[in-house]
């Protein structure tokens, strides 16, 4: 069976795509609004600002990549092709591995398909503490609605694979909450696959819905274009500077694209769109740009089980557990949701941490493996504060993140809510991804284990996929980069529409929050502008 | 850093009185070893320059040291006396080499600054222990190296252990030819020979 690529047909039907990467001159483009971004807030964006009647243009810095290219199903191509800094990329010091997408689609390419509304705890918070108007959980239901009714968004229907299975066993033994977590799929074969580009389309990501859509009602899409700087006068953006990147995406080949819009859209992800800023020396009066970036660090924990795991295959998150989220209300103990990931035998080796035949031992044991993580709901203390996003002498991005003691508390409670859990769903063995973690056979031991564990970065483990904030949203200028409808305070046409315009973690992953935030947001964009349709 | 700027300024035959007092030193100093502005000093008579003929960013010293590390980190599911063993080494070593290339301006320079000061004669044996050439030491001259670094309570040493073995350790794990040893089938058989027809 041949799968339709979508993008072969549209391009040859006349869809306006361009691979900068081949363009031979400097060139100048023009259209109403141009949105730097093609992830979950651009694509989103483009859509229904593309319905509105306006003249739109995306710009991505990553390739077009389609299920053509997705058919091998291979890890290392995946990382290599659709991450940022092939799935390399950590925060400044090295110390937290952060996975994010980098294509035509962004994240939503390669993401695990969890689709989570904003919690109603947290739009809570973000009204009563960082002044953010008009998204209430009654504001935001339509919202989320429309955007799970657009990409097919439901709770997985068919049974969870054995990954997630030990997190509904060990729920269900423990008394604690769980739930079956809605997807953003449509005919999935349960494959696993999700991470590398679904080779089948069944994933809703943007690269088949939104922007296929937009590209249909005549919006233009240039790949492999990095936006190197904003250009500004008084109060209003006066055009955009982007740089061709080479066929691999990584360098310049000194082809500049110069665009002039009546409205500029930044959806460049929690990291690049308050780079993108910094670098253009955006007015930034109370120095907030870059401030507040949320990550919910992830820490792990991997058990041996006596059963078949075969932890790759099969639809990777369907499971979760609230049970810690919000024990202690939004700014208590740091809260957290526990979650499986699915683990491929490169990722497996990156997380073991160990080496040698320690790492020939445990590797081997992968059918058996279940990892489970937690998501430590960041920024919602004095304590966490998130990290900060700077540039470098070149103008590239770095992430400042500091683990706090209320952070480790946090990464310690999971540890043993993990343990916990999976001892018993019946796990032989368990450990922490941790330098000091070593196989335990008891609940007890693993506790008395993970109670005296050094809880230091490169010791611990820490991960994240999901970036937020950097541009925070809210009506107080002093303490914000937009208001709440993601405009910028300081320039009139500028508009920020991804998830760093979040004040907060979120608690969940990210991508329906981004879907729900930015349709509400480009939908009020497209009125004050005047939409046309 | 008062500590730090007056040792880095110093001559290098006052640094290198022993390995136990760089070593105290840096607990001390809490900055890392690999980002401070010693390294440079210490490792000024690094001849390391251009990349390795086949390389984007390797050079000869750090395709000698990966070399030694690799068989060591993945242990001995690499068959050392295999005919294929020497082209085993060149696909890892190509893989370690492109996921570096892919890494931003930043992350590329601390590690250039790491294996910088693994290729210096001086800050090699100071800090890993490791007194002779990368190619001539033994499974365990590394074996010892890793660990001393895995459980020193100085962090920039565990972050330089969990850069090398991950970097060898995901590029390892990311060729067919390993799959075996990790149990992954590979690609779910059923979809893959549908959308491969």
């Amino acid at each position: 069976m041949a799968v339709d690529n979508i993008y072969d047909a549209g391009i040859a039907g006349g869809w306006k795509v361009r691979d900068a990467s081949t363009f031979d001159k400097n060139i100048t483009l023009e259209a109403d609004i141009v949105i730097v971004g093609t992830g979950a807030g651009g694509a989103t964006a483009a859509e229904l600002l593309t319905q509105a009647g306006f003249k739109v243009l995306m710009l991505e810095e990553g390739a077009l990549k389609t299920s053509s290219d997705f058919k091998d199903m291979d890890e290392g191509r995946a990382y290599k092709e659709l991450y940022q800094e092939a799935a390399g990329r950590a925060t400044s010091d090295g110390a937290i591995a952060i996975l994010q997408g980098r294509a035509v689609g962004g994240t939503t390419v390669v993401n695990w398909t969890a689709s989570f509304r904003t919690p109603d705890h947290t739009l809570k918070h973000w009204a009563d503490v960082h002044a953010v108007k008009g998204h209430s959980p009654e504001d935001m239901a339509p919202w989320f609605a429309k955007m799970e009714q657009r990409l097919n968004i439901a709770p997985w229907a068919m049974a969870p694979n054995p990954n997630n299975q030990v997190l509904h066993d060990a729920c269900t033994k423990l008394g604690w909450e769980w739930h079956v977590i809605p997807r953003n799929v449509q005919g999935c074969w349960n494959s696993g696959y999700c991470g590398f580009g679904c080779p089948v389309n069944a994933k809703q990501s943007m690269l088949v819905s939104t922007i296929p859509s937009a590209l249909a009602g005549g919006a233009e899409l240039v790949h492999h274009l990095r936006v190197e700087t904003l250009q500004f006068n008084n109060n209003e953006v006066t055009g955009l500077t982007g740089i061709a990147l080479d066929k691999d995406c990584r360098h310049p080949t000194g082809i500049l694209v110069t665009v002039k819009a009546k409205h500029y859209i930044l959806a460049a992800g929690a990291i690049n769109t308050p780079a993108l800023l910094l670098r253009s020396k955006t007015p930034d009066p109370h120095e907030r740009i870059g401030k507040r970036t949320c990550i919910h660090p992830v820490v792990l924990t991997l058990a041996q089980m006596p059963q078949e795991i075969n932890p790759f295959y099969g639809a990777p998150q369907s499971i979760a557990s609230d049970f810690f989220q919000w024990k202690d209300g939004a700014t208590g103990k740091m809260g957290y949701k526990l979650e499986v990931p699915p683990i491929f035998p490169a990722i497996a080796s990156g997380i073991l941490g160990n080496f040698d035949n320690g790492l020939r031992d445990d590797m081997a044991m992968l059918p058996y493996t279940n990892a489970m993580l937690a998501l430590l709901r960041d920024g919602f203390v004095e304590d966490s504060q998130g990290g900060q996003v700077k540039i470098d002498d070149k103008g590239m991005p770095i992430l400042d993140y500091d683990v706090s003691d209320f952070i480790w508390d946090g990464a310690k409670r999971a540890y043993l809510s993990m343990a916990e859990a999976q001892f018993a769903a019946g796990a032989k063995k368990v450990r922490p991804a941790h330098l000091d973690g070593s196989w335990t056979s008891s609940w007890n031991d693993a506790k008395n284990q993970i109670e005296h564990l050094k809880y230091k970065k490169f010791r611990t483990a820490l991960f994240t996929a999901h970036l937020m904030g950097g541009c925070t949203m809210g009506e107080d200028k002093a303490t914000s980069v937009v208001n709440s409808q993601g405009q910028h305070h300081q320039l009139s046409n500028l508009s920020i529409f991804d998830g760093s315009a979040f004040p907060t973690s979120l608690g969940v992953n990210p991508q329906l929050s981004i879907y729900g935030l930015v349709a509400q947001n480009a939908t009020a964009l497209a009125a004050k502008l005047g939409a046309k349709v | 850093m008062s500590a730090n700027h007056q040792l880095s300024s110093s001559p290098l035959a006052k640094i290198a009185i022993s390995r136990r007092s760089f070593l105290r030193f840096s607990a001390i100093g809490t900055t890392a070893v690999v980002s401070t502005g010693l390294v440079g000093s210490l490792t000024a008579c690094s001849s390391q320059s251009s990349t390795a003929k086949g390389f984007s960013f390797l050079r000869d010293g750090d395709l000698k040291l990966f070399t030694a590390l690799i068989p060591v980190v993945v242990g001995d599911v690499l068959k050392t006396d295999s005919h294929n063993y020497q082209a085993l080494i060149i696909n890892i070593l190509q893989k370690v080499d492109g996921a570096c290339a892919a890494l931003g301006n930043h992350a590329q320079n601390e590690i250039h600054k790491l294996l910088d000061l693994l290729d210096g004669r001086i800050t090699r044996w100071l800090t890993t222990g490791v007194s002779s050439k990368w190619e001539a030491t033994t499974h365990g001259d590394v074996s010892d190296f890793l660990i001393r670094w895995r459980d020193s309570s100085i962090s920039p040493f565990n972050a330089g252990y969990r850069v090398l073995s991950k970097l060898v350790a995901v590029s390892y794990y990311s060729l067919p030819e390993s799959k075996i040893y990790s149990g992954y089938p590979g690609p779910m058989a059923a979809m893959y020979q549908v959308v491969n027809a």
